[in-house]
């Protein structure tokens, strides 16, 4: 029932697994960690090949991590059939952007596309203190640092748990 | 005079899970759980509270897919069914148990229980729970504020501002629509922030928001204040902090009062105990054990042998529990009080399915605790943020961290390797969304329609449970076939209208079953963001 019923709607439609559009896109994670997923088309992929010839193709692409703080970057290779990536980095409060692109055999870096730009959430107090604003005694007395992150999440994994084995049974159905 | 005040914050949200195509929906099976065991006894006590002159506060946050849910007629048709089956079963019940001292006065009580929440929903409220807020909103002791429309996972969607902005509209249209007004605050799905999200929340004229702690105590230049006084943020909007120490107390599995051995355990229910065949016709159909509501048993301690609930033991506790959280926050005021310049605001914020749904006892511990804080105290008042707001004092400017209350704080529930797929495709369909809002800018007629069923679609595509839902490892088909059929529904109809030969009978089917927002405007997902837009779209 549900089946066909999906299928009256959509159609037998599924979901695109590209798109052709060039894109490289960066999301924020956690104060170190950021993930990236792109899209490279043939066209573009070809648009290098044509002014790169041979090279192009055995040159190693890599992503590479740029900190606007410090002006400063990193590389990682990635493998070639990948679409998408966890990047580690250095600084929270830092805003970051990658670039994606292949290192030629004479060692020159040739951009591909470029993501937009994030910064990584705060993982301390802040060092910046407005002098108009008198920090009251708790900063003395108590730990500076925050736990944070504890809700309902807890409780709702303890509630799936409950109707896991039920659920497991009726996706098998 | 008090020297400071207590902000309880309940966020009741449910994903829009409505399903005329089933018979039997364990999704609206949720709801309906919801319904009984949260929402109506919440509106009890807080009319409660109101009948006898006791002086509460309440800021709760309504989500606009429940909302939407508590509009719909076929929703609220089947709640009527699903009331009478467990009212039969508690006929059954209380036959079955007769004989027993034990269960058969808990019997009764399920039985009372469920009866009250048919008169109340059906009669006293004639099936309109949005009537009935708006009339405790109408007595200045409740603030409803909104969420965003979808409870889409902001900070992921930001890379398009015209989505979070689309978000925060829809939800802010239908606010006011049903509840007389738009809403001066907002809770942030998951309380989720990233840098810049205030603008947008400004822009749509919200005065007030809330931050898991580290979020405000992280915020730069560092919080005079910690989270004890809201901060002002660089666009005028105010951000509270969620205080730690009496989130703790009722949310630590370990430490909360939920979790005490007196309390009624969730998890033993007739649905798993009895044989099949008396229970059968009250689970899943095809005979898959479910939860029933028929829970006979107290947590009791930590192994698997339970002893009878006693709610008369559990009404001692949970005015103790109400007892010590109300003397924590006074000693807790009173200190604050005494190191800060000004009258400190503690801010509890709470899922509201934690009261009643998981802690059976919450929703009168929560009544409890209004009336003790009421009569025995005068340290403190409830407050609402808004008043708290036009106490005037002046607030420091901060940022505020990106953060969540989500586990480990930031972003990491949303976004890894069980979802990370999903973001792909809501981001293609959001961007097609706002270009397709900028090529059509006054469409009419069947078009027009076709265009705000896309905005729908994308919307309910992106709610943050779907995400949450496919973490969490349970039900990971459901919540991956509703981000896929609401995207390919997006995607189909999004060809039709830019090859305008739309299918008017598919259109209405849509219309029909994803309608959620029927006032919902295209133009909302308009380019608005161009100048602060980062990626670079090759």
């Amino acid at each position: 029932m549900h089946k066909a019923d999906r299928h009256e709607l959509n159609a037998g439609w599924e979901l695109p697994g590209a798109y052709g559009i060039d894109r490289l896109v960066l999301l924020p994670k956690d104060p170190h960690w950021l993930f990236a997923y792109w899209e490279v088309t043939a066209k573009l992929e070809n648009r290098f090949r044509k002014q790169y010839g041979a090279d192009w193709d055995t040159a190693q692409l890599i992503l590479r991590i740029h900190d606007l703080e410090t002006g400063r970057h990193r590389e990682i290779t990635l493998d070639g059939r990948a679409d998408n990536n966890y990047l580690q980095v250095e600084e929270a409060d830092h805003a970051y952007y990658v670039e994606m692109g292949r290192i030629l055999p004479n060692g020159s870096f040739i951009s591909m596309l470029i993501s937009n730009i994030i910064r990584t959430p705060r993982n301390s107090i802040s060092a910046v203190i407005d002098p108009s604003w008198k920090m009251f005694a708790f900063w003395q007395q108590q730990r500076h640092s925050f736990i944070g992150g504890s809700s309902s999440f807890e409780f709702q994994a303890d509630l799936a748990g409950t109707e896991l084995l039920i659920l497991v049974a009726e996706e098998e159905k | 005079m008090s020297q400071g005040y207590l902000a309880i914050v309940l966020h009741a949200h449910l994903p829009y899970v409505r399903h005329p195509e089933y018979s039997f929906s364990l999704e609206e099976k949720w709801y309906f759980e919801a319904l009984t065991e949260t929402y109506l006894p919440l509106l009890a006590v807080f009319e409660r509270l109101l009948a006898d002159g006791i002086d509460f506060r309440i800021t709760f946050s309504v989500s606009p897919t429940l909302a939407g849910m508590w509009q719909d007629d076929y929703l609220r048709h089947k709640y009527q069914g699903y009331l009478e089956r467990l009212l039969t079963l508690a006929d059954r019940e209380v036959e079955r148990t007769a004989n027993d001292p034990v269960f058969a006065p808990l019997a009764h009580h399920y039985r009372q229980r469920f009866q009250e929440a048919y008169q109340r929903f059906f009669v006293h409220y004639d099936g309109d729970l949005v009537a009935a807020l708006r009339r405790l909103a109408e007595s200045g002791k409740v603030e409803l504020i909104t969420c965003a429309g979808t409870h889409g996972y902001l900070p992921l969607l930001h890379t398009q501002p015209e989505a979070v902005y689309a978000q925060v509209t829809a939800a802010i249209e239908q606010h006011a629509r049903l509840f007389g007004q738009p809403p001066k605050g907002i809770w942030l799905p998951e309380c989720a922030y990233d840098y810049g999200i205030e603008q947008i929340l400004r822009e749509v004229g919200i005065c007030y928001f809330f931050l898991d702690a580290h979020g405000i105590g992280y915020a730069k230049p560092r919080p005079a204040f910690s989270t004890y006084s809201p901060l002002i943020t660089p666009s005028g909007v105010a951000a509270f902090g969620r205080d730690e120490e009496s989130s703790k107390q009722v949310w630590s599995k370990t430490e909360g009062y939920p979790g005490d051995f007196d309390y009624r355990d969730f998890y033993r229910d007739i649905g798993f105990d009895l044989p099949l065949d008396y229970i059968k016709p009250f689970i899943h159909p095809d005979e898959i054990r479910l939860h029933t509501g028929f829970k006979y048993y107290r947590i009791t301690g930590k192994s698997d042998d339970k002893e009878a609930y006693c709610p008369k033991k559990a009404a001692q506790k949970l005015a103790e529990h109400a007892g010590n959280f109300m003397f924590n926050r006074e000693r807790q005021i009173e200190h604050l009080a005494k190191v800060m310049d000004r009258p400190p605001i503690v801010v509890a914020p709470y899922d509201a399915e934690l009261f009643g749904h998981w802690w059976y006892e919450g929703p009168e511990w929560l009544e409890t605790l209004f009336r003790k804080v009421y009569y025995e105290q005068t340290v403190f008042s409830p407050i609402t943020p808004s008043e708290y707001l036009s106490l005037n004092m002046p607030l420091q400017e901060a940022e505020p961290s990106a953060s969540s209350w989500g586990d480990k704080g930031y972003h990491d529930v949303w976004l890894n390797q069980a979802n990370d797929w999903t973001y792909r495709h809501l981001h293609m369909a959001a961007e097609r969304m706002i270009k397709a809002a900028a090529d059509f800018p006054t469409a009419g007629g069947i078009q027009k329609e076709a265009l705000n069923q896309l905005g729908r679609e994308l919307l309910l595509a992106q709610a943050s449970d779907w995400p949450f839902i496919m973490a969490s490892g349970t039900m990971v088909r459901y919540a991956r076939e509703r981000v896929e059929d609401h995207l390919i529904r997006f995607n189909r109809l999004l060809e039709q209208v830019y090859n305008a030969n739309i299918e008017r009978e598919w259109l209405e089917k849509l219309k029909a079953r994803d309608n959620l927002f029927p006032h919902l405007d295209y133009r909302s997902f308009a380019p608005k963001h161009t100048a602060a837009k980062l990626a670079a779209w090759n």
